[in-house]
């Protein structure tokens, strides 16, 4: 350990503000999360399931594609110091459990009720599970690195069996702590994380580097075929580029670069779209028939689901957009006008199975299916072109080199812009929830959405300083 | 009328401020139909920002800018301007020939893959045509860059350092290219022998203020007997103004 290393490595990575953040989250979980158990305002199932769920998620991101992550300047200054690969390897470990605990506060707070009980001991083995998690899940990044891939399969596979073992009732899991078994639970967390640790020490002096901008680039594959865009009239081409192929932008940590250039075919997501719509309607009466309550939740939590995943896929705006050659080649507020055309047909038509669905629901007797309608094709693509408009004008990322800014380093001033890109999210999620009371309330926001959808395409007002904003915060 | 149809590029008292910061300061040019002019100047002189606020891409603080005789902003000027930034990033997500098709349909040229075709082969870019933008090298990414902008074939061309990251082969055929080119023709560059093998003329920028403006002998007369124009650059450059 190097103290002076650790201490350079921490202050190039995380901001004080992000940090001071990051507690004030915490303490609002905590208080939260203690209310909420002490006085039984939420049922736990939710939490649980989502706890089991997200550490699902990040292991076996960990065993798939674990590694230690440096940034480009580390790889030109940092490793070029006169210091002993381990002693760097070690600090690097060190530092990438701060992210992760970081992260992890954002990912677990909201599970905090699922922990805690009444009882004093779930307060205290709380913070020691989830430092455990953390280091776990950390560890298991550089045990996966010197992995060949099939053991990093098998690795993945392992933790993922083991960890769904615990919504079985199989209490030797560390999945057990979200499903109420917390003392055995906690005991495979804890012992599992001290061997992984030992295991990732071991191999700290075999350890690769790699920086995000090499993964971004080993995962910008060569295509097979190249797409025309020969004889295609302006909109088309962008209709066909934003349409046919939906980017999704990811996450925006060096971890996660590699998915901020996604795009996939609509044609394998409508097949998609399909098989889960069909499956979702021939569950959902099956859940109704066992418990009313929960059949209706469920024709409510479709369109709250697909709004959550789209509002966090859109919110990044135009990252992969070059106003240098899109804006010097069209008027800027027409282009953006075809993108935001092409994005929400392309949600429309992902949405179409669903809906087909929930007229069929509609038909044998769940009245909220056409409310769910009028979200699902209406109000949840309108939320997210609302969401990539306002991320766009407010605080706009352009993804230059592979990767974008990491969020360890945002300041507190554009972390609090980036939570008034959710704004559209939130008052969609309230119209959609409020709307299996009040069904009127749906014809209402859809009205809305509309409305401010045509005024953000047609409207002169908010592009005249568009361009002229996105180029001055360096986007070319 | 006729003046104005020869005259491509004024420019009249252009300012422009980020915040309380002046990076330009009531410039004022002309540029003739045809002819080449470097922007010169040291970093943060205020090039870049002449280049952005030509190509309508920032709003002049103060001041006037006529492209061809219209507003940069209007489709005209879009149509007759090729604009080619520092560090040119291109579509990361589409490979060669997907940014030269897509960017050739949004500009509306005929015979697209016609035209893509060429570039590719002029450019040497045939072997990387499948390749997405993120591989690339930077020098590959800059011979895409410099296709880009030239691929609706504009009147004007506007170049942020158009050599850098390119190899002396390519250096010299670019150069051999854009001198063919019977264009209107400003490049921003602080590298002097750039400019005087893409251009004849020079306005020299510093600290958003135009120092000079000339020929290149003229300013190369400036200097005293086999004194580097380097040197009698950098003089002016440091000059109080």
């Amino acid at each position: 350990m190097h103290r002076k290393l650790f201490k350079f490595m921490l202050q190039t990575r995380f901001s004080k503000s992000l940090l001071v953040s990051t507690v004030g989250m915490l303490v609002i979980y905590c208080v939260f999360g203690s209310l909420a158990a002490t006085n039984n305002l939420f049922d736990s199932s939710i939490f649980q399931y989502y706890g089991v769920g997200i550490t699902i998620v990040m292991l076996s991101l960990a065993a798939f594609g674990g590694r230690i992550i440096i940034t480009k300047a580390d790889r030109d200054y940092l490793l070029t110091l006169p210091i002993e690969k381990k002693t760097l390897a070690l600090n690097l470990y060190i530092v990438q459990i701060v992210s992760f605990l970081i992260t992890n506060i954002m990912l677990y707070g909201l599970v905090i009720p699922a922990f805690l009980s009444a009882e004093a001991s779930s307060y205290i083995l709380l913070p020691i599970n989830f430092v455990a998690l953390t280091v776990l899940i950390c560890s298991i990044t550089v045990i996966a690195n010197v992995l060949s891939k099939k053991m990093k399969i098998v690795l993945g596979g392992f933790l993922i069996l083991w960890l769904l073992s615990a919504l079985e009732g199989f209490p030797f899991t560390p999945g057990a702590i979200f499903m109420g078994n917390m003392l055995y639970g906690s005991a495979v967390l804890i012992v599992s994380a001290l061997l992984s640790t030992v295991m990732a020490l071991r191999e700290l002096s075999n350890v690769e580097f790699r920086t995000a901008e090499k993964l971004a680039k080993m995962n910008s594959l060569d295509g097979k075929k190249n797409r025309t865009f020969d004889k295609l009239r302006p909109f088309w081409a962008v209709f066909f580029l934003n349409f046919f192929a939906l980017k999704f932008s990811g996450a925006a940590s060096a971890k996660s670069a590699k998915k901020s250039k996604w795009s996939v075919k609509i044609t394998w997501l409508m097949a998609g779209s399909c098989i889960l719509a069909v499956c979702y309607g021939l569950l959902l009466p099956y859940i109704g028939v066992m418990d009313n309550f929960m059949g209706d939740m469920g024709v409510v939590f479709l369109p709250v689901s697909l709004l959550y995943i789209v509002s966090f896929n859109f919110k990044r705006g135009l990252i992969n957009e070059r106003a240098w050659l899109s804006f010097t080649a069209l008027d800027p507020r027409v282009y953006f006008r075809y993108i935001l055309a092409a994005n929400m047909l392309a949600l429309i038509t992902l949405f179409l199975p669903f809906a087909v669905t929930n007229i069929y629901l509609f038909f044998i007797g769940y009245q909220l299916a056409l409310s769910a309608i009028i979200s699902l094709l209406i109000i949840v693509p309108c939320s997210a072109v609302c969401t990539l408009y306002l991320a766009t004008i407010v605080n706009p990322v352009q993804l230059k080199e592979g990767i974008p800014m990491k969020p360890t380093q945002t300041t507190l001033k554009q972390a609090l812009k980036q939570i008034l890109t959710f704004i559209p999210f939130f008052g969609s999620l309230i119209a959609i929830l409020i709307s299996s009371i009040s069904p009127i309330s749906v014809i209402i926001t859809a009205i809305i959405s509309l409305g401010l959808i045509l005024f953000l395409s047609y409207s002169h007002y908010p592009w005249k300083t568009f361009t002229d904003k996105l180029t001055e915060k360096g986007f070319v | 009328m006729a003046e104005q149809e020869l005259c491509d590029l004024e420019v009249r008292d252009l300012s422009r401020t980020f915040g309380n910061t002046y990076a330009l300061k009531k410039v004022s040019f002309k540029i003739l139909q045809g002819e080449k002019f470097a922007l010169l100047g040291p970093n943060g002189a205020g090039k870049s920002t002449t280049l952005k606020l030509l190509t309508g891409l920032l709003k002049p603080t103060s001041g006037e800018i006529k492209i061809g005789g219209v507003d940069p902003s209007t489709k005209k000027a879009r149509t007759i301007m090729g604009y080619l930034p520092e560090d040119a990033s291109p579509y990361q997500m589409l490979s060669v020939r997907e940014n030269l098709e897509y960017i050739g349909a949004l500009r509306e040229i005929e015979n697209v893959k016609e035209t893509t075709d060429h570039l590719l082969d002029f450019f040497d870019l045939n072997e990387y045509e499948r390749s997405k933008v993120g591989k690339l090298s930077r020098g590959t990414t800059q011979k895409l860059a410099l296709a880009l902008a030239i691929i609706h074939k504009p009147k004007i061309l506007l170049l942020d350092e158009p050599l850098n990251y390119l190899d002396i082969p390519t250096q010299e055929k670019v150069i051999t290219r854009l001198n063919s080119l019977d264009v209107t023709v400003i490049v921003s560059t602080h590298i002097m022998s750039v400019a005087s093998r893409l251009t004849k003329n020079v306005i020299m920028l510093a600290r958003g203020v135009i120092r000079w403006e000339g020929s290149i002998d003229a300013l190369r007369a400036l200097g005293e007997a086999e004194e580097p124009i380097e040197s009698i650059v950098a003089r002016m450059m440091t000059s109080a103004p």
